[in-house]
């Protein structure tokens, strides 16, 4: 029942999410390269460590009529907003030890600012970046139940990246990439979702605590020529040359209002913890200021359209097949039942081969996966097929049958055969079907008609020789046509 | 001689005039009301005595998706024709900056002319915030001498702005 729940979920929060995750994707990866084409800019400056406030300030004193604001990037680029001598406000990216100007400030470009309005808001504000936030939380949640089903797939947490044995390049490719992205596209899903969260509740507690800055009674002075630029974020001017007009410097743990002539320290406050987290998540999700991230982020980006695709064409697949799960006549009067078990489907063909020519012969028949056991007044001839999923457990429409076939008891004689569906690359090849043929064959009211036949991927000589074997028997007045093998 | 004698003249007057249309460097301290949600987008228009927009002096808020939120603004940029050409984006790339969040503060310069101060125009001030409101005339104050260093007291986002001229 479990796995089925984890299917069940995996599925339909993608079915879901799938458009506005296509979209996301598409809009990540060109984002992506926006952190790129940043770092090949190269304004940064090395040694920020070694430069002091002091000379930065003296410095760009002396190169500017004013300065407004200092800030130093997450690139370590250091950007002044300043006041030319031919009186041009300007926006620059400097030398904090020569002032020398390296390049102006160019606003967003507006295709990087399109995809990024398009990426969290879909163009609709407020309410657009709620939804986006919870796409990103369902993203999150498929990364889980995709893990989950992973786990269960490969039979343990410690047997992950053993090999992939499947032969169908959507499902095989699926599960191989899923292990090396589900890490990452886990940690932009959730980043994504914390930063929606933080923009609507938690960064406004933040303000309001930043807000309670804390009015230092004693004399506590910010030493100009003992910071060095790495510690600082940004400095703001004071307005004027008033004494209540004070510098405002973000340092990297908190931020201060400084006296411009005596350097005493004003006011503090200390940023509280979630700034940090928010900090955090934001370089996670956008890959500012880290070339390798930026690139893993891309890279995920796309994967992520990837598993949609590929997860699209499993889906259809295995869907289509259970639809055609023909209910051909009603329990209650077939002489015939054919019980399926199958993680995906693939089994239901075989057993629509079987039917059709049961009916060709005027019999009675139904199909119905394992799970659906009951009691059979008309039965005469039970068949079943059934793959096995993992390590020997059942596929999950067959979850349940183990403990409904104890509990109903039939009231007449049946002859049955079991017919198993594996491949020899696992270890535990067809292990439900032998458990379930161990558990029917010592029971006087079943009889077998031909031994358990465990078939290799869906062999159509395999099946075939099922089918000798099956019209030798003079248990049976059917006689099975041979399954036309396909070249 | 006459002829260089006007040519001289001219030439001075036109240096006087120069003289006279000097920049006048403005700056405005912005600060705001204490209030939750988005930055809000600030366009700041000097408007003559008829209040009839001049130009734009500054905006603030470097998304230009939102700019149609600033509505006199953008009334203004589309009866100019600076929508949708090259031209406008240049006209507004100079002078833009980032928003500005619930009871932040930030300084903005203003380029004016000498000749544009004590003839009855104003600096208005409209600003928009997502879903909280748009105020066209946060605040407006009438440049004069006396305005240049000065405090206004704003009507809708804005608390306060202080001005500084020197």
């Amino acid at each position: 029942m479990i796995l089925s729940i984890w299917r069940y979920c995996h599925f339909s929060l993608a079915a879901v999410a799938s458009i506005f995750l296509i979209l996301a994707s598409i809009t990540g990866a060109i984002l992506a390269f926006e952190p790129i084409t940043d770092s090949l800019k190269n304004y940064s400056i090395n040694n920020l460590n070694e430069i002091s406030l002091k000379e930065t300030l003296s410095v760009l004193d002396k190169k500017f009529k004013e300065v407004y604001e200092i800030q130093i990037t997450n690139e370590d680029f250091v950007s002044a907003k300043v006041l030319t001598f031919s009186n041009q406000t300007e926006e620059v990216y400097l030398n904090p030890i020569n002032g020398e100007i390296l390049e102006k400030v160019k606003p967003k470009s507006k295709f990087f600012s399109f995809f990024t309005n398009l990426h969290r808001s879909l163009f609709f504000k407020k309410i657009g970046r709620v939804f986006v936030g919870i796409i990103s939380f369902i993203l999150s949640l498929i990364t889980l139940t995709g893990l989950m089903l992973l786990i269960q797939r490969q039979g343990g947490i410690l047997k992950i990246f053993k090999k992939i044995k499947e032969n169908n390049f959507s499902e095989k490719y699926h599960v191989v990439f899923s292990r090396i992205f589900a890490l990452p596209i886990f940690l932009i899903a959730i980043s994504g979702a914390y930063l929606t969260f933080d923009r609507f509740v938690v960064g406004d507690l933040r303000n309001s605590m930043l807000l309670k800055e804390e009015i230092l009674s004693d004399n506590k002075y910010l030493k100009f020529d003992l910071i060095a630029l790495d510690k600082v974020k940004k400095i703001i001017y004071p307005f004027s040359k008033s004494q209540s007009d004070y510098y405002a410097i973000e340092l990297v743990d908190r931020s201060v209002t400084v006296n411009q002539y005596t350097n005493r320290i004003y006011s503090q406050s200390f940023y509280p913890f979630s700034y940090f987290t928010k900090e955090w998540f934001y370089n996670l999700h956008t890959g500012k200021g880290n070339l390798l991230l930026s690139i893993i982020l891309l890279v995920s980006s796309i994967s992520i359209l990837f598993f949609i695709f590929t997860g699209f064409k499993i889906s259809t697949k295995s869907t289509l097949k259970n639809l055609k799960i023909k209910y051909l006549s009603s329990e209650k009067d077939s002489k015939y039942i054919i019980l399926v078990g199958s993680e995906k489907g693939n089994t239901f063909e075989f057993a629509k081969f079987l039917s059709t020519q049961i009916l060709s012969f005027g019999e009675k028949v139904i199909i119905k996966p394992l799970n659906s056991y009951k009691i059979y007044n008309q039965a005469e001839t039970l068949i079943i097929l059934t793959s096995t999923y993992g390590e020997g457990d059942p596929p999950s429409n067959a979850n349940d049958f183990v403990s409904r076939f104890k509990k109903f008891n039939q009231p007449n004689k049946i002859k049955y055969s079991i017919i198993g569906f594996g491949s020899l690359k696992y270890p535990k090849f067809c292990a439900f079907a032998t458990n379930i043929d161990r558990m029917i064959r010592p029971l006087d009211n079943f009889e077998k008609i031909v031994p358990l036949m465990k078939v290799n991927r869906r062999s159509v000589e395999e099946f075939n020789k099922w089918i000798k074997m099956w019209n030798c028997s003079k248990l049976t007045k059917i006689k099975f046509n041979e399954m036309e093998i396909e070249t | 001689m006459r002829l260089i004698i006007l040519f001289l003249s001219l030439l001075f007057l036109s240096g006087l005039g120069k003289y006279y249309s000097e920049d006048v460097l403005l700056k405005c301290k912005i600060e705001m009301i204490e209030y939750r949600g988005e930055g809000a987008y600030i366009a700041v228009s000097l408007m003559d005595e008829n209040d009839k927009y001049l130009k734009t002096l500054y905006v603030l808020g470097e998304d230009k998706t939102w700019f149609f939120d600033m509505r006199l603004f953008w009334a203004n940029l589309k009866s100019n024709g600076l929508i949708g050409d090259d031209a406008y984006y240049a006209h507004v790339d100079g002078i833009t900056g980032p928003t500005i969040g619930g009871g932040k503060n930030l300084v903005v310069p203003l380029l004016l002319n000498k000749s544009e101060i004590g003839k009855g125009y104003k600096i208005l001030f409209e600003t928009a915030v997502e879903d909280k409101g748009y105020f066209r005339d946060d605040l407006t104050f009438e440049l004069t001498e006396k305005s240049l260093n000065d405090s206004f007291e704003g009507t809708g986002f804005i608390k306060t702005i202080r001005t500084l001229s020197n």
